[in-house]
């Protein structure tokens, strides 16, 4: 190609890195001149004729053509102007000016959303979860720079040495009890606790996965700053409406665990007493029920659920009440049917050895002779809390002072006077005195269910029968704690001893003699048998027995509380409350009658969750059988005897511990999810241990 | 008085009124009568006053014609019509009045001073030039034309250095009165007042980060001012001219010899464009006659006994060193050396000025082949002797059949000959020669005849340091002495390399097109590390997928340093590149015009505003020689190879081969 | 090291690194620490290495390594750069808008980039294979030579011959093929379409007309042929010069973007590690 030529002077240096060029580069010569510093044409011609040997040539350079024809005009200048070109930008320089627009509207973008209205939109990394739906735009809900602008952001990344720690603001809508961010939300030493616990009966620790093995020797990963697990950590929001924030693959959960293991079926640990943990609150031996009491009256138990069913969660099996399931059997039982002691003694004139307080001199007004009945519980703790020291009688029977000394004579005299005290108000001022001497010890409230139903009139009677000259003896004053009790006391000790005997014997019935009086009461109610006040309970959660024995744990006297105690709850006792309901021990150490079987609301959040319904296999025979087996040679009744060691953690359940391989039987990879958190929960207030009955004292679950 | 008038082709251009002594017709500016065009010698013919008239005296190569006669000195009158090339000179005026020998019209500025008439009389009279019989002088190159034209007077005082050991020189020396010393070791640089190229500093290095993007070839206008002193055009005083401060110092501790009356020296580098060998400094006040290369080249040419003259010289001083120099010679004595020396022919092959032949023939038909090169030895030749090649190229071609393929080339120091002489010796049965050799450009040979070789060199080396014997039946891997055999750099890209006489090259800058992406990353590199001002252009000659780049190859031989006439091309002492040294550079565009590759640019500089700067005497924009400088006050080499982010550009040193082979074999 | 050596070496490199960021990537994910931190800021750091390319290209007077060897370091950091954005991504689309525009930039910031390096590696080759060796810029200047030539044997031709066929055709067909902007796609594919038509024409032309006029023709068909490998050099060295238009400007956005992005990290992290 000839046009292409290349010798020195036809082709002269390309200059690719300056600014302009000449404009008329392509279509017309260019100018030897070339464009300004500031990219102005300065053409005037094309060349700058020479004088030379007295005559003017053409300058032209051999590029634009060489020397033209016409040579130049007569008077130096040169014949061929140029038309003025528009110089133009060369490709680098252009590439320079792109990169400064880029930089500019780059910034201007950012300036211009950064702090507006979108940037919230436009700057959140994404939707927030379903959960979050309602906050989801303002973002100064969960994050504190939530509410400052591009500047701020700026200052805060800049400046700001300490980052801010978002994790209290989901506290505020998420309390996760008093140390939240540690794990479990349990306190560090209750976790070393577990941790010791598991160590000393844990077995060989399994090898763990070979991704924890190396995540492990790379980085430091329990260091993770003092134990102080934010929220964000497991937590991952933005990831999109439909995303599960509280999902962790089960490595991620083991990251700080000391015993890492790949699945439930490798490496899991076994089982230990569970599901049966804690000491059923209600005692009832399905193995006795099963095989002796049910075939005995003839009823054949097909399936478990006939006694229990599944909450509306479809997850825990909750037995059912006491009216559906056991009532049939043992309504009658508390009310005492075919029972030795039907009625629980309330309150009775006490056998005592009159002749010897009067030989003695002590005044005991009118008593009647052949008062027969025996100071019961409640009585005596009525009479202590008023300040008497009954104790010291205590191996002293009332019927036979002659050995007893003047201490115990003197108490004696006030256990009289102070029944006749307590039967005369009762007589007279009815149930309100009852309520203002109970008030000593208990609230008003539980006073008014301890005296529920309290017959003033059937006493009115059987007082006018026992002592009839009783009124002119008694004082209107009432009697509530020790101070009261010496002012009563101190009138008596001067006037008036003892002028008349006592009445008549008991009231004598109307009715043939046949019929006893608690069958009278057969619905549950008050009776008076003999000199004695008696209650029958008339049924399940009689709240007049509940109440007393709820006082009688919680009153402040231990010894005669724990003797009413022991005599509501023993397991013949009336009522029967104990026969089912265990006793417990309270953080304080104080026994205490569990009323309840289970109750969910209540229930500790515990480390595991098992969900019922998904298990239940339609049409399979053993069903529940299938995980729950009887352990028929279980000693189920004897972990509620007296002294008995179990304590809710360590007991003998009657059903076997379920094995880890019923589970894994499906719970392995592809059959049935195996992820931890299909079982367990992370966040929990009972774990479920040892250790955490030791740090709560077996909190009840009332 | 003298006033002309000058006609061109029938209009008259100009007219001119003198009353000097001397008027110059010629076709440089600086004549008096600048005459520019076909047919005019740069000084053609000179009007001499010679007190009652005017004298016109020949001394162009073309010839002056006075009324259309050939005259090489005549008397003019007026009316006389002077012909020189196409121009007609009327004499209009020529009353002369004897004037004193004022002011004469200042020749480019060479060391010497402008020769008079008379003093080309009195040269005719001394030896040598007296034994020179006139008439072996063709019509056009008379004996007194070469000594008015390429020679000149050169008076020194004590101490003045003529030659610089390294210089290069393009001139030879003839002492005319007085004593010169010539001294065999080397002196320090900073007596002889060679400063050495220093690199930039780092300061300077980063200062070249801000690229200057508006004005090309800017340069700083307090800059031009200073450049202009040293410029020939207005400076009456001669070049600054370096000088020993202390000549007793120099002779007692260095040893020296005396060149007298009568003696010349210099005339080897300037004939074989090598660097001067050792420095002459002047021993009191001396005049010596400086020739140029091309009036010595008609000198020898036409006058034998100056060519023996040259010759004897040549074999006193330096052929001896360049004997013992030779591998094959070292454990000869110093009389076998003498009588080695004695019987070496020494032969040029070529012409002198290549280039100027080469440069048209390449561009008339661009074919390669049609150049026939002169052939030193050709295959199947007698073997008289070993080939020494002294300065130049030969190319080693191997007969396949109708064609010569080329299988390497000879540079300076290398042999041929030595296997064919070493192989009949053994086997006692002579070959002839099995390669020939040609002459690429212009090349001096030394022949020295096979039987001193099997006398004196042969006996003396074991059998092992001898040669293979060739293999002769299979005639394929015949195996060539001299360059190993490279077979594996293509021999199509080889025989491209020496036709386009490439291999003069030491720094080629070659671009494979495969890998390059014509980003022109390259010539910013450049620009950014000159100013902004790129000293190369990214297209040339192509070889298949090879392009060699127009940028200047620093040749071993470099031509364009021949014509300088300020000297402002010069090789850089320390690396050997060729530099430009811009304050001197006059802009003859001489080096330009004279390189055969194309590599050297003239550019106009320009200030502040990228206005040219005006040459106030010509008010044209003054202009400059641009090449290539190989980046020699930058760090880590050539900008451009560096640069280049697919390497796909690289100097190769044709020189040596490695390079080639290894960056031909890396891509 | 021959240049293969050096490729090899350096494929089996990047497999190592690979390999290693992987399994970095699959140990962060066993663990509740988020990896996040530590692979955004090599991600910004080897981003700021490949600008750094960038940068020398500007002080070729350094002598810190050739041009040639950053090139490759270039290249080869892309890959990793590219691999630890994935990591940082989690191999899944982000979904926020700031996100998704930064993840946009960087992307494309990388398809230009491999395009580069193709185009860098398949068209110089094209190039030198077909067309004359020309200089970009100069291009349009030998276009108008061209069409000046063609110009003024049409017009010696018609002056000859004084027959008005070739100035009709030329003024309908030759003045569009020649001012025409070159088509760059059927260039790329070396397609000759364009060509063989108004050669076709040509032929048709000659056969109708004077000995002068084919003689002129003849000419202008050579000159045809060069005018279509000057177009098909333009095309080629058009793709190689501009490229860098789209990949340089957008990497000094994707800096910019990325340290709001940090600005962002910093502020909403909450003081995750």
């Amino acid at each position: 190609m000839r046009f292409i030529k290349r010798s020195h002077r036809a082709s002269s240096y390309e200059r690719p890195h300056v600014e302009w060029e000449c404009g008329s580069r392509c279509s017309g010569t260019t100018c030897p001149l070339g464009p300004s510093v500031k990219g102005e044409c300065r053409a005037t011609c094309e060349c700058s004729p020479r004088l030379i040997g007295g005559s003017w040539t053409c300058t032209r350079s051999e590029e634009n053509g060489g020397p033209c024809e016409e040579g130049p005009n007569v008077d130096g200048t040169c014949s061929k102007p140029l038309p003025p070109c528009v110089p133009r930008r060369t490709a680098r320089s252009l590439r320079r000016r792109i990169c400064f627009r880029a930089v500019g509207i780059t910034l201007g973008l950012i300036l211009l959303f950064g702090s507006g209205r979108y940037s919230k939109t436009l700057f959140s990394p994404g939707e927030v979860s379903r959960a979050h739906g309602n906050i989801g735009d303002d973002c100064a809900s969960c994050h504190s720079a939530g509410s400052d602008g591009l500047g701020g952001w700026m200052h805060r990344f800049l400046f700001s040495d300490e980052a801010p720690n978002d994790s209290d603001k989901c506290l505020s809508c998420h309390p996760m009890g008093d140390s939240p961010l540690t794990a479990h939300n349990r306190s560090s030493a209750e976790l070393e606790a577990v941790r010791a616990t598991w160590d000393a009966e844990g077995g060989a620790i399994p090898q763990a996965p070979l991704a924890l093995r190396v995540a492990a020797a790379a980085l430091d990963i329990s260091s993770t700053n003092e134990g102080v697990l934010d929220c964000m950590l497991c937590h991952k929001e933005h990831q999109g409406r439909l995303s599960n924030i509280s999902e962790l693959d089960d490595r991620r959960c083991q990251t700080c665990h000391s015993r890492q293991f790949t699945s439930l079926a490798e490496g899991h640990p076994e089982f230990s007493a569970y599901p049966h943990r804690k000491k059923t609150p209600i005692i009832f031996d399905h193995t006795s029920h099963l095989t002796k009491h049910m075939p005995e009256q003839g009823k054949e138990i097909t399936s478990c659920k006939s006694c229990h069913q599944i909450d509306q969660k479809g997850m825990l099996m909750l037995s059912s009440s006491f009216e559906t399931g056991c009532a049939e059997c043992h309504h009658d039982e508390i009310r005492g049917e075919g029972a030795a002691e039907v009625g629980i003694a309330f309150l009775t004139l006490p056998e005592v050895d009159i002749e010897t307080l009067r030989s003695k001199g002590i005044p005991v007004g009118v008593w009647p002779e052949d008062a027969d009945g025996e100071l019961t519980p409640i009585q005596s703790m009525i009479i202590g809390q008023m300040g008497v020291d009954i104790a010291i009688l205590s191996g002293l029977d009332l019927y036979d002072l002659s050995e007893a000394t003047p201490e115990q004579l003197r108490v004696a005299q006030q256990v009289v006077w102070l029944t006749k005290k307590l039967f005369y108000d009762l007589a007279t001022r009815g149930q309100s005195a009852m309520i203002e001497t109970l008030s000593g010890f208990t609230d008003d409230e539980q006073a008014v269910s301890l005296v529920a139903g309290l017959p003033p009139g059937l006493l009115h009677q059987a007082l006018a029968g026992w002592m009839p000259g009783i009124r002119d003896e008694m004082k209107d004053a009432v009697v509530k704690d020790s101070k009261t009790l010496d002012a009563f006391l101190q009138s008596f000790s001067s006037g008036k001893a003892g002028a008349s005997k006592g009445g008549r014997g008991a009231v004598t019935s109307v009715r043939d003699t046949g019929v006893l009086e608690e069958e009278l009461v057969s619905a549950g109610g008050w009776y008076l048998d003999g000199f004695t006040l008696f209650y029958r309970p008339q049924g399940h959660q009689d709240s007049f027995v509940k109440n007393w024995i709820d006082l009688s744990s919680t009153a402040p006297k231990q010894g005669l509380a724990r003797t009413l105690f022991k005599s509501l709850t023993a397991e013949s006792a009336p009522g029967r409350c104990g026969y089912c309901h265990s006793v417990a021990q309270t953080e304080a150490g104080i026994a205490v009658l569990q009323w309840y079987s289970f109750r969910p609301e209540t229930a500790a959040r515990a480390i595991t969750d098992f969900v019922h319904r998904p298990h239940q296999i339609k049409g399979s025979d053993e069903e529940c059988q299938a995980c729950h087996k009887r352990d028929s040679d279980a000693e189920y009744l004897s972990n509620y005897e007296e002294d008995s060691t179990a304590t809710p953690r360590t007991w003998v359940s009657g059903f076997k511990n379920i094995e880890k391989a019923t589970c894994t039987e499906c719970h392995v990879s592809g059959k049935a999810p195996i992820a931890c958190l299909s079982c367990h929960n992370y966040h929990v207030t009972d774990l479920g241990s040892a250790a955490h009955e030791q740090m709560t004292k077996g909190s009840p679950n009332n | 008085m003298l006033r002309l008038r000058v006609q061109w082709q029938g209009t008259t251009t100009a007219e001119y009124q003198f009353d000097q002594r001397e008027v110059v017709l010629g076709s440089i500016d600086t004549c008096e009568v600048c005459l520019r065009g076909e047919g005019v010698s740069r000084f053609h013919a000179v009007i001499v006053n010679k007190g009652t008239e005017y004298d016109l005296i020949d001394s162009s190569v073309e010839g002056t014609f006075l009324n259309a006669i050939e005259v090489s000195a005549h008397t003019i009158k007026v009316g006389d019509k002077i012909g020189v090339g196409r121009f007609i000179v009327e004499v209009l005026e020529a009353s002369a009045t004897p004037i004193e020998r004022g002011e004469t019209g200042e020749w480019t500025n060479f060391l010497g001073d402008p020769i008079e008439h008379g003093d080309v009389e009195h040269l005719l009279k001394m030896e040598p030039f007296a034994s020179i019989d006139l008439d072996a002088f063709p019509r056009n190159r008379r004996l007194r034309s070469i000594l008015q034209n390429d020679c000149r007077l050169l008076r020194c005082k004590d101490g003045d250095i003529v030659l610089r050991e390294g210089d290069y020189g393009t001139a030879a020396y003839f002492v005319v009165s007085g004593a010169t010393r010539y001294v065999l070791d080397t002196l320090p640089d900073e007596i002889l007042g060679r400063k050495s190229q220093s690199r930039k500093s780092l300061s300077a290095l980063f200062s070249q980060a801000r690229v200057n993007r508006l004005i090309p070839e800017l340069r700083a206008s307090s800059e031009q001012s200073s450049s202009r002193v040293l410029g020939r055009r207005e400076s009456k005083g001669k070049l600054p001219r370096v000088f020993l401060q202390d000549v007793p110092h120099v002779l007692d501790e260095f040893n020296t010899t005396v060149l007298t009356e009568g003696e010349m020296f210099g005339e080897i580098s300037a004939l074989g464009r090598t660097p001067r060998a050792a420095t002459v400094f002047a021993e009191g006040d001396v005049t010596l006659l400086e020739i140029r290369w091309q009036g010595l080249r008609d000198l020898r040419r036409y006058s034998p006994q100056l060519r023996q003259y040259i010759d004897r010289n040549y074999r006193e001083r330096s052929l001896k060193v360049h004997i013992r120099e030779t591998s094959l010679f070292e454990s000869l004595s110093e009389e076998e050396i003498d009588k080695v020396v004695a019987a070496t022919v020494f032969e040029t092959y070529g012409e002198f000025d290549w280039y100027g032949s080469y440069k048209q023939r390449i561009s008339e038909d661009g074919t390669s082949r049609a150049i026939e090169e002169p052939v030193i030895l050709r295959e199947g030749d007698y073997v008289n002797g070993m080939v020494l090649i002294r300065s130049g190229f030969a190319r080693l071609s191997e007969s396949t059949g109708g064609s010569e393929r080329t299988i390497s080339y000879l540079g300076r120091g290398d042999t041929y000959g030595f296997q064919e002489i070493a192989h009949g010796w053994r086997s006692d049965s002579a070959i002839p020669y099995q390669r020939t050799l040609r002459a690429i450009g212009y090349t001096d040979v030394l022949i020295v005849p096979t039987q001193i070789l099997e006398e004196l060199v042969i006996p003396r080396m074991q059998t092992s340091q001898l040669p293979q014997l060739f293999d002769l039946e299979n005639s394929a891997e015949r195996f060539a002495f001299g360059e190993a055999q490279d077979d594996s750099v293509d021999p199509a890209l080889l025989e491209f390399l020496v036709e386009h006489r490439f291999n003069n090259g030491t720094s080629i800058m070659m671009i494979d097109l495969d890998r390059c992406v014509r980003c022109d990353d390259c010539v910013t590199a450049c620009a950014t590390v000159h100013n902004g001002n790129p000293r190369f252009v990214r297209h040339g000659k192509q070889f298949r997928n090879y392009m060699i780049a127009n940028s200047c190859m620093h040749c071993s031989d470099p031509v364009c340093m021949l014509g300088c006439p300020t000297g402002a091309i010069h090789r850089d002492p320390e690396g050997g590149q060729i530099v430009i040294n811009e304050a001197t550079c006059v802009g003859c565009s001489v080096c330009a015009d004279s390189c055969p590759y194309d590599n050297i640019r003239m550019v106009a500089i320009r200030d502040e505003e990228s206005l040219f700067h005006i040459d106030p005497v010509t008010q044209q924009p003054i202009v400059k020689a641009t090449k290539c400088d190989l980046c020699v006050d930058q760090w880590g080499g050539p900008a451009c190879e560096r640069s280049c982010p697919h390497d796909a550009l690289k100097r190769v040193d044709l020189s040596d081969f490695a390079t080639l082979r290894k960056w031909v074999k890396k891509s | 090291m021959t240049r293969v050596q050096r490729r090899i070496a350096m494929i089996v490199a990047l497999v190592c690194i690979s390999a290693f960021v992987l399994l970095a990537y699959s140990v962060y994910g066993t663990t509740l620490l988020s990896g996040q931190k530590r692979s955004g800021w090599t991600l910004f750091i080897i981003i700021l290495f490949l600008a750094g390319y960038g940068l020398r290209k500007r002080l070729p007077f350094l002598p810190i390594g050739s041009a040639s060897s950053w090139l490759r370091f270039h290249y080869s950091l892309g890959l990793v750069g590219v691999l630890f954005f994935l990591c940082h991504i989690k191999f899944a689309l982000p979904n926020g808008y700031f996100e998704l525009v930064l993840a946009g930039v960087f992307l494309f910031v990388t398809l230009s980039g491999i395009f580069g390096l193709l185009v860098s590696r398949l068209l110089p080759r094209k190039i030198s294979l077909r067309g004359p060796e020309v200089l970009f810029e100069r291009i349009p200047r030998y276009n108008r030579s061209i069409q000046e030539s063609i110009e003024s044997l049409i017009v010696d031709a018609v002056r000859e011959s004084e027959s008005e066929i070739l100035a009709k055709w030329y003024r309908e067909r030759l003045i569009s093929f020649l001012s025409a902007e070159p088509k760059v796609w059927p260039h790329l594919m070396e397609s000759r379409r364009d060509l063989l038509r108004i050669n076709n024409e040509v032929d048709a032309l000659k056969a109708t007309v004077s000995r002068t006029e084919q003689r002129a023709l003849e000419r202008i068909q050579e000159l045809i042929e060069q005018k279509d490998s000057l177009n098909h050099a333009y095309v080629h060295q058009l793709i190689l010069k501009y490229w860098p238009f789209f990949h340089v400007p957008l990497t000094l956005a994707l800096i910019i973007f990325s340290l709001l992005h940090v600005v962002l990290v910093y502020s909403f992290s909450g003081g995750l590690e």
